[in-house]
């Protein structure tokens, strides 16, 4: 549908912030839910991202890599805010429903039990391979982090051995 | 992803893995249901800082369906989005400045008084003759079943609908009429387009009333190029008013329409020009809805560009058709979205007067005979959808009381033709759990009446 350019309530600053919207978006929603496992839960912090992110979209002068790294940083943020008011939200206590996945059938000896497999992680640690499990390249994740890229990728060779090692001992 | 560190297969194997595991089933249209908040926000905050800094929808949300009854959240939510900047997106047309809405117009006109009230709410519907040809009856029905009065009108009148304590009628020299239950009636306003087509006349152009029947909204095609770009307005008048515009645009292959007019300002809808066939159910609005501020303007989407069917609840949630789903967002809501049927056809998305359910119905579009149409309510605080109420029929109204008016159309499957009403609450909302009756054989429903003080 066509509107006339003075029907469309839509400005330049708006429609850039929503294009990064639509870009970013799915991404944070991904990294979200890889923490929370619950989509509700997930899909509020994700508005709450971009609409603090809105508040301040005036303010930011960077380019799109700095955008992504900006905008993941205030999720973080908000992620963690929720955590510490509602500590019951943790991979620890997923349901037995959620930890079944894949597509795989539940006897299925290739099918990955995530809560044993991520819950002896630490938070950074969890993080990390959330925000890879979400489309995070180890440079980027650096950026949110504040560490060297180098620092990331042997933080995130630990994590997945750890895992591995798990699931080994669970076969 | 592509800096994976070498030599590392295993571990790249286990993080795909792990990814599998993690997002397989998760929801497609959750990034939709997340936008819809997002620019919710950004429309109500255009310079970026909310009243309540960047939590405002949750603290809303939060305090509103626990804390403080539906209708005091409502008006602190209006309140709330009352003092944030607006954006003035009325174009002035050349030549008609003189049209435009303005500011220091009151939209609410004093209403005269009327002389016949009615003492009880009454539905109003009418019937005609099964050729099509012949006079139009309006019928006043109370919900008791009783047909309270009916008038014959003449040929030159057609009804537009009640709201409030009114019933306007259209007569073919573009006056409105209040009509009243003993047959009288006053002349309440003019401007509206004339209709010179011989016979029955009908309502020349698509016409709904404000909830007191104070106001009413009409809209004009100027003009429809071969290329497409149509040129449509929308016209305001009132009780005793002159007629003026409030919304003006040129789309391409859409046009500026009245979709319904239930909360303070009405809402409009940018329909598709020359849709046709077998259109089930009639309000589709087959193009952007927008609310349209009568002082400033002003127009503010209320769902996606194309959604089709859309409503808003009194506590300001949207529930609205798109791509085979009816979706319902916030407030207090965290997107709910329900499939449709193959044929993606569904009407009558309808909030309850408390804002704790939303109706609607479904079809699979057979055709005009034996049209099967099931009505499926959505528990808002649960989420739980439920098939109920007589098969075959779709909603059309609440009672203020709370219970459904539903209809069943001609030829619908499940039985006789005609109007029923619903009663529901939250522990019957099932099939067998409600009280239901047929109010009348009639299956032309404009609305109720009701009483006013």
């Amino acid at each position: 549908m066509m509107r006339t350019p003075e029907a469309a309530l839509i400005t330049d600053i708006d429609a850039t912030f929503f294009s990064l919207y639509h870009r970013e978006a799915p991404l944070v929603l991904r990294y979200l839910y890889a923490r929370v496992r619950d989509m509700p839960t997930a899909e509020d912090l994700c508005s709450d991202t971009f609409c603090r992110a809105w508040d301040s979209w005036r303010r930011f002068g960077g380019d799109d890599t700095a955008a992504r790294a900006w905008v993941m940083t205030i999720a973080r943020n908000r992620l963690a805010d929720h955590l510490r008011h509602n500590r019951r939200v943790t991979f620890e206590e997923l349901s037995e429903s959620h930890s079944i996945s894949g597509g795989a059938d539940e006897q299925s000896p290739g099918r990955i039990d995530l809560r044993r497999a991520l819950a002896g992680l630490s938070s950074d640690d969890r993080d990390l391979v959330a925000m890879r499990m979400a489309g995070m390249s180890h440079s980027e994740i650096a950026t949110v982090q504040g560490r060297s890229e180098d620092a990331v990728k042997k933080s995130w060779q630990r994590a997945l051995l750890r895992a591995r090692s798990v699931l080994e001992a669970d076969a | 992803m592509n800096d994976d560190i070498n030599g590392n297969d295993e571990l790249q194997e286990l993080e795909d893995q792990l990814r599998a595991a993690t997002f397989t089933g998760l929801d497609p249209a959750a990034t939709g249901r997340v936008f819809g908040r997002v620019r919710d926000h950004v429309q109500a905050f255009p310079n970026g800082r909310g009243r309540f800094g960047g939590d405002w929808n949750r603290r809303l949300l939060a305090i509103a369906p626990f804390a403080i009854p539906a209708a005091a959240a409502a008006a602190i939510a209006v309140a709330v989005l009352s003092t944030q900047p607006q954006k003035v997106i009325l174009p002035v047309p050349a030549g008609s400045p003189s049209t435009l809405v303005s500011p220091s117009i009151s939209p609410s006109p004093v209403p005269s008084p009327s002389p016949t009230k009615i003492a009880e709410p009454l539905l109003v519907e009418t019937s005609a003759p099964t050729t099509g040809q012949g006079p139009v009856t309006v019928h006043w029905i109370a919900l008791d079943g009783r047909e309270v009065a009916s008038r014959v009108l003449p040929a030159n009148e057609a009804l537009i609908g009640p709201g409030g304590g009114r019933l306007l009628v259209y007569r073919s020299d573009g006056h409105v009429l209040d009509l009243h239950i003993d047959g009288t009636a006053d002349d309440i306003g003019s401007g509206m387009p004339a209709n010179t087509a011989p016979g029955q006349t009908d309502v020349p152009v698509r016409t709904v009333v404000s909830p007191d029947g104070n106001q009413w909204i009409w809209a004009k095609m100027v003009s429809n190029t071969p290329q497409g770009n149509v040129h449509s307005q929308i016209w305001l008048s009132g009780v005793g008013q002159t007629p003026r515009l409030v919304a003006d645009a040129t789309e391409m292959a859409h046009a500026l329409e009245p979709h319904s007019w239930k909360l303070n300002s009405p809402l409009i809808a940018h329909g598709a020009i020359g849709v046709g066939g077998y259109l089930l159910f009639d309000d589709y609005s087959f193009g952007a809805v927008d609310h349209l501020d009568l002082v400033s303007g002003k127009q503010t989407p209320v769902g996606p560009a194309d959604a089709s069917v859309v409503d808003v609840a009194r506590n300001g949630a949207v529930g609205y058709i798109q791509n085979h789903m009816v979706i319902v967002n916030g407030p207090g809501l965290r997107g709910l979205s329900f499939a449709l049927p193959a044929s993606g056809r569904a009407g009558g998305v309808l909030f309850d007067p408390t804002s704790s359910h939303l109706v609607f119905a479904t079809s699979p579009a057979l055709g005009p005979q034996g049209e099967q149409i099931e009505t499926d309510s959505i528990d808002l605080n649960s989420g739980a959808r439920t098939a109920f109420g007589p098969p075959g029929t779709k909603p059309v109204g609440w009672t203020p009381d709370g219970r459904l008016i539903a209809i069943r159309p001609n030829g619908a499957a499940g039985g006789p033709a005609g109007t029923f009403l619903i009663s529901v609450s939250t522990s019957t909302f099932a099939p067998g759990g409600q009280t239901i009756a047929q109010l009348s054989g009639h299956t032309q429903y404009y609305g109720l009446e009701q009483p006013t003080s």
